[in-house]
């Protein structure tokens, strides 16, 4: 009996095993995720097999033979809810929103819901105040989910890429290839290359890559956020000039529970470097002094766009940003200063050191509150005052800088529902209720700001 | 004549038990489904995309929540509109409804800043009275933020599917028990919120069914703390792509719903794969990403994406 009972045991213990065996625990793991997740591989559209005899009703599916209308789609079928607010989460209206539609997720990105908000007002004053969604963000191109290419624009903001074909994989590389190896270096699995195996992600600084592996290549771990870097080009613009990706990608770190209100602590993204000249693989000549004007602001890993850089009167970017609380308070210190409602790039190379130094820094709990180490070279970035996904405000920026110089009035958030006339003032507002702008700052509360508070801009300019 | 070897005899004897105690699946009664319909009002299908589906068994209504546009609208048996609720915001913003045992309507809405409550109304979703959820423990009160409400035997469940966190209240909502299902699959080392959980429900029996697709599971959990789990990556039949919605049927058979491969999977009450229906398209029948599932006297609601609505599909046994 004693033996039947230890044979029992064993039997559990392996159909355990079994049943959990060779599961991955998170769907990418730092790479390409399993074929099958995203293509059909035997039957496709309407359950039709493969033909046996070629030509082209062999693919009866999808393009590339997707699990979805598109590519946007078939990632959409895991990274949408609109019934779980955290996680992997980036689209939380999966239907029509109707007017009042309050987006639920709040990661770094953005939710692309707000693509589907478009709201007037009128101002105070009397003019019509428009707000429509598709310059709320990327216009990823997703059929199965009510997301369509933006009808202002043939191709991104200075640059090529088409925008009938901007998808998440237009900016997420799908298969991984990118990865950055044991000499923290980062490179692309390609012919005639041995760059190791991915053995985690690499979005949270908590994996880190080895020596271990077979051929001395080490194994290594993937970029931050699957972001493609130099060489890429996927096949839906394989034949536009000028679309192949020229800069690496960026080095950032993100805490590991990144969808979530903002109302007590913020969530903060580690930027090391790279990530506006990331950006600009597509947006590429809005760096340029000529396009459209020469009045651009400067961003990236370059001595103009550094946090160092001192006003007439001597005063640095960083002192600024470092002091500032809110308009009219200018009493913080470095220690204190972060908001993630203006994050800023530590101008940190990659490398082992560095490496190690920004995860420290990818919190949510509150614990990293410092700004920009003055000498240092911080930088602003793109992401300094924009969303990467999404936003509720116009080009997807992080706050309004649209319509009004006030973000709150009165002490409150601006809302066609606000209890004070002032705060309805459509050029505040832009049609939102107070809800949903409230919800554009993270649900962070109004208190955290002046009474009257102006475009945060000011966090690193202090004008107000 | 010689006698069988005592070693033989055991043997025997143990293979007869180990068939006798095999799952019965194969004596299971097979499962046919025939699409009937997609639930509509006068104007047509309702073209909903990914909402909630609950089923009242007693009425054989359906209630659909739909977050995006704060509504819940009431379906009969035929699949028609006869009733809506919830559009003017009184309620909140609407992330599900359930009904006590004397058909009062559950209500989980969340206000303007992101705080959830679970308010009783009565039949005409008037508010009757806000239930107020007592003595949470600690941690509960800051980071469990549920968007699934369901009523059973006098305990209401509230589901945070992010944190894979149940929490048991009972009828007035004084807290009586949380499952953390994170810890119950013991994935330790890995992020909580990488995991989640997709589809939830409460089998006849008072277990917990639900599923989570990136370990290609599906699991039934019972009161006393027993774990079967089922379910296996891949694209043949039976295997699990990214599954969501799970649902019990009049027999004891699970249904599963596959995200990817546009499938919804049938196993039987020992949790054996029989078959599986539908497939990606665009005619009636067709599912498209198919998320949410529920059960009602023979009927089977399926949400799904591409504003498709709610498909009805009929089940049979032979």
């Amino acid at each position: 009996m004693k033996g039947l009972k230890a044979s029992l045991v064993i039997i559990a213990v392996a159909v355990l095993a079994m049943g959990f065996a060779g599961s991955a625990y998170a769907y990418h793991d730092g790479g390409v995720a399993y074929c099958e997740g995203c293509h059909t591989m035997h039957n496709s559209l309407k359950n039709t097999a493969v033909s046996t005899t070629g030509g082209a009703v062999q693919f009866n599916g999808h393009n590339y033979l997707l699990k979805g209308s598109d590519q946007s789609s078939t990632c959409l079928n895991c990274h949408a809810s609109n019934t779980s607010f955290s996680g992997y989460h980036i689209l939380s209206s999966t239907g029509t929103p109707a007017a009042g539609f309050v987006p639920g997720d709040m990661t770094p990105g953005g939710d692309f819901s707000w693509l589907k908000l478009t709201t007037s007002a009128t101002a105070s004053y009397g003019a019509p105040v428009s707000n429509p969604g598709n310059f709320h963000g990327h216009n990823i191109v997703a059929a199965d989910f009510g997301l369509t290419a933006q009808t202002a624009y043939t191709t991104a903001p200075g640059g090529v890429y088409p925008v009938g074909n901007l998808y998440c994989s237009s900016c997420h590389d799908p298969h991984g290839k990118y990865r950055i190896n044991n000499a923290y270096q980062s490179v692309v699995s390609a012919i005639g290359q041995n760059v190791g195996p991915i053995i985690g992600s690499g979005s949270y600084g908590t994996e880190l890559p080895t020596t271990n592996g077979n051929g001395g290549a080490g194994e290594s771990v993937g970029v931050y956020r699957l972001l493609a870097g130099v060489g890429y080009l996927p096949d839906s613009v394989s034949g536009i000039t000028g679309a192949q990706f020229v800069n690496q990608s960026p080095f950032a770190f993100a805490p590991s529970t990144y969808n979530r209100s903002e109302a007590t602590t913020d969530t903060r993204v580690a930027y090391g470097s790279g990530m506006s000249e990331w950006c600009a693989n597509c947006h590429t000549q809005i760096h340029n002094p000529n396009y459209p004007t020469v009045l651009e602001h400067p961003t990236g890993n370059d001595a103009a766009a550094s946090l160092d850089n001192p006003d007439s009167n001597g005063v640095t970017i960083a002192q600024k940003y470092n002091a500032y609380v809110y308009s009219g308070n200018l009493t913080n210190t470095q220690a204190t200063s972060y908001t993630s409602m203006v994050p800023y790039e530590e101008n940190l190379a990659l490398n082992q050191t560095n490496y190690a130094a920004l995860a420290t820094r990818a919190v949510n709990d509150g614990s990293q509150l410092s700004g920009p180490v003055q000498g240092s070279n911080a930088n602003v970035m793109c992401l300094s005052c924009h969303r990467a996904h999404a936003s509720a405000w116009p080009q997807s920026t992080r706050w309004n800088t649209s319509s009004a110089e006030f973000l709150t009035l009165g002490g409150i958030y601006p809302g066609i529902d606000a209890a004070t006339t002032e705060a309805q003032g459509g050029q505040y507002n832009m049609g939102y209720t107070t809800a949903q702008v409230q919800r554009s700052f993270y649900d962070r509360p109004s208190t955290v700001y002046a009474t009257y508070q102006r475009s945060l801009c000011n966090k690193c300019h202090a004008k107000d | 004549m010689k006698s069988i070897p005592k070693k033989y005899q055991v043997i025997f004897a143990a293979l007869i038990l180990v068939l006798t105690t095999l799952p019965a699946g194969a004596a299971a009664e097979n499962v046919r489904t025939s699409y009937l319909y997609s639930l509509s009002d006068f104007s047509g299908v309702v073209p909903y995309g990914w909402v909630n589906v609950f089923p009242d068994n007693k009425m054989g209504e359906i209630y659909v929540t739909d977050v995006a546009d704060n509504s819940v609208r009431i379906f009969n048996q035929e699949g028609m509109e006869i009733y809506s609720f919830g559009d003017d915001g009184s309620l909140g913003i609407i992330y599900d409804v359930t009904l006590d045992n004397k058909g009062n309507i559950l209500v989980l809405s969340y206000d303007y800043h992101s705080k959830y409550s679970v308010l009783l109304a009565n039949f005409r979703a008037e508010l009757l009275s806000k239930i107020d959820i007592k003595n949470l423990p600690a941690g509960f009160e800051k980071e469990f933020r549920p968007t699934e409400i369901l009523y059973r035997d006098g305990h209401i469940y509230l589901v945070d599917k992010g944190s894979m966190r149940v929490v048991l209240t009972d009828s007035k909502g004084l807290f009586e028990k949380s499952y953390d299902l994170f810890s119950v699959l013991k994935l330790e080392g890995k992020k909580r919120y990488d995991i989640e959980i997709s589809g939830f429900s409460i089998d006849k029996d008072g277990n917990m069914l639900f599923t989570v697709p990136v370990i290609f599971k599906a699991f039934r959990y019972s009161p006393d703390g027993k774990l079967a789990a089922f379910g296996q990556r891949g694209g043949a039949p039976g295997k699990f792509n990214v599954i969501s919605g799970i649902a019990e049927d009049d027999k004891g058979n699970l249904y599963v719903a596959d995200v990817l491969k546009s499938a919804v999977l049938v196993f039987d009450k020992d949790l054996k794969f029989v078959t599986q229906f539908s497939q990606r398209g665009l005619d009636p029948g067709d599912l498209v990403a198919p998320k949410e599932i529920a059960y009602q006297n023979g009927k089977l609601y399926v949400t799904q994406s591409m504003n498709r609505g709610v498909s009805v599909f009929g089940i049979n046994y032979e």
